[in-house]
């Protein structure tokens, strides 16, 4: 087993950011995607041994991540955070962090240009200060330095955060050799479409909680079970909650201050027959989609699973 | 997998080496740098100038019976540069290690290295031992190239006074006081050093005032007093050091009570090994939790 997360809590004060998250990763792609402030960030600092679980054993090659050289010699972290000695060149970042990590200088050198070329980091690039790059050209290098020694296990934080569409497809084409060679790759993302351009296998985290994993199809599918909810402002709320009550397409009626919520399995049908059956008499001045995006999931699944 | 690069890598040490010279060299070239080093190097330049003034106080007062090459770089040492600009070299050499780059967050590329957290503490403390120990001794070591220049090699009268009735040429002189001064410089800014190293671990954020607070309460506040809690302060020690490194010279007129040569050299050199170890050892234990907003 490459990683394996046992039941682990990782805690900050009173806030939970983790609980009790249990996974098994052995190969491949895995996406995992949540919205902001789900737990991803902080299940790739428990992954990557920047901070101890409060409770519960993250393992990577069967041995504790914690402290481990041994581990972390097989494993590339990029992190989220835009942070670089900026005063290195982009080859000099690379070789320079790949040598900490036990390589010789004139190997370094080599396999840090040999990956920054794979990268699509132009050469002049490689001798210029990081300070002067893109944001593209960042995360390149910052992929790079995780790479560089080729290792087994790979945790990527928003990896395609800021990037253009060419530095994209180059790094997304990087990441899927990587899981050809044999890599287990872990990527975390908020952007759902994005990462199921990499991999099927999504785990999605949520309110510190591992909520469903699977193959994206199937979490799509739970996505499709989702009733939508539709907001009508109307002047005769009463009226028009009686009404749609006895729809065929609606679920649940609420009435609200300045209209009434409809909840509905089928949102185009419901639509559809809006445009036709809406009566005058409800004053119907407009209406809005909510949860219609990947929020409504992620808040949907964190529900279910609670 | 492409296992050239994995061959490239050595192997990992089922134990813990002490330092990772790969992360000291890049340490020392950090530091270079860096502001702080730029500042620290400044500061170094105090003595010099203090001595400078001191010359004209010395040449002003030349009647002076007592006065010696030695003696007044005794003094310069001990109290503009062990009680002044050495630890505050110390201090901003020492103070946001580790802190520093896990404020930037960069700290994170070297914590998913293969090197034991232990072993990044003392890595990342060496090169500030290094530095900070040379910029120490070299305060101490200009000094004296100064006043050499200004006295010359000749003796004074006072020089036999000094030995208790017995003779020294000037070189001797030259020979003991020099390195007796530059040592317990760089002594003494190695061991607040560590001691900063570990403050700023505790105290990330306010790590300047909390170091700068330990120095002035801690060593200023009880090392001069002499007694009680005093004899646990680096300055003590640092004194006694330069005061008995050569008592014939100095005759041991800058503290009361000194500690042997000896005995202050196993203190300071305890002390700098029980704090490297406090620190490794916190960091072993301690999560870093880096976040993506800058802090």
């Amino acid at each position: 087993m490459t990683l394996r997360f046992h039941e682990v809590t990782r805690r900050y004060g009173d806030v939970v950011a983790l609980n009790r998250v249990s996974l098994h990763l052995d190969g491949g792609i895995t996406a995992l995607v949540g919205p902001n402030g789900a737990g991803k960030s902080t299940f790739m600092k428990v992954a990557t041994g920047h901070v101890r679980p409060s409770s519960g054993r993250v393992e990577a090659f069967g041995q504790t991540v914690w402290d481990n050289p041994g581990v972390m010699a097989q494993v590339g972290f990029v992190p989220e955070q835009d942070a670089f000695y900026e005063w290195m060149t982009g080859a000099d970042f690379v070789a320079t962090l790949a040598t900490l990590g036990g390589m010789q200088p004139a190997s370094a050198k080599r396999l840090a240009e040999d990956e920054l070329a794979t990268l699509g980091l132009d050469r002049e690039a490689w001798d210029r200060p990081i300070r002067t790059y893109s944001k593209g050209m960042r995360q390149r290098v910052k992929l790079a330095q995780a790479l560089v020694h080729e290792p087994r296990l790979l945790f990527l934080d928003e990896p395609l955060l800021g990037c253009d569409p060419v530095a994209r497809r180059r790094i997304q084409d990087r990441i899927r050799s990587l899981r050809n060679e044999g890599c287990t790759v872990v990527v975390s993302s908020h952007i759902l479409p994005e990462v199921e351009r990499l991999t099927r296998d999504i785990a999605v985290v949520a309110g510190g909680r591992l909520v469903a994993q699977g193959d994206a199809g199937e979490i799509r599918d739970v996505l499709g079970q989702i009733p939508s909810r539709v907001r009508l402002a109307c002047k005769d709320a009463r009226l028009a909650a009686a009404a749609l009550a006895t729809w065929p397409d609606v679920a649940a009626v609420r009435i609200q201050d300045d209209g009434v919520e409809v909840e509905t399995p089928r949102l185009r049908a419901f639509l559809q027959r809006l445009q036709k059956d809406t009566p005058k008499a409800w004053g119907l001045q407009g209406l809005t989609t909510v949860d219609a995006d990947l929020d409504s999931l992620f808040a949907y699944l964190a529900g279910e699973a609670a | 997998m492409n296992e050239t690069a994995h061959a490239m890598v050595r192997p990992v040490a089922d134990r813990a080496p002490l330092f990772d010279p790969a992360v000291v060299r890049f340490g020392l070239r950090q530091i270079f740098r860096t502001r702080k080093f730029m500042i620290a190097a400044l500061v170094s330049a105090v003595p010099v100038i203090a001595g400078i003034i001191m010359l004209f106080v010395d040449v002003a007062a030349s009647a002076k019976p007592d006065y010696t090459f030695d003696a007044g770089l005794a003094e310069t040492t001990a109290f503009v540069i062990l009680g002044g600009t050495v630890p505050f070299v110390a201090l901003l050499m020492a103070g946001g290690m580790l802190a520093d780059e896990a404020e930037d967050r960069t700290l994170t590329y070297l914590l998913v290295r293969p090197i034991r957290r232990s072993t990044l503490y003392v890595s990342k403390l060496l090169p500030v031992l290094l530095v900070t120990a040379g910029l120490a001794a070299v305060q101490a070591l200009l000094l004296g190239i100064m006043r050499l220049l200004a006295f010359g090699l000749a003796g004074s009268d006072a020089t036999e006074e000094l030995v208790g009735g017995g003779t020294i040429s000037s070189g001797a002189l030259i020979a003991l006081t020099v390195p007796a001064a530059a040592g317990a410089a760089a002594l003494v800014g190695i061991v607040l050093a560590a001691v900063f190293g570990v403050v700023t671990l505790l105290t990330t954020r306010f790590h300047f005032f909390a170091n700068l607070l330990v120095y002035l309460v801690w060593e200023l506040g009880f090392g001069l007093t002499g007694g009680g809690l005093g004899r646990l302060t680096v300055l003590r020690y640092g004194m006694s050091f330069l005061d008995q490194a050569s008592p014939s010279v100095v005759g041991g007129g800058l503290m009361d009570q000194p500690s042997g040569v000896a005995f202050s050299l196993f203190w300071l050199l305890l002390w700098l090994v029980l704090w490297a170890l406090a620190g490794a050892a916190i960091v072993r234990r301690r999560d870093f939790n880096i976040t993506s907003a800058a802090s």
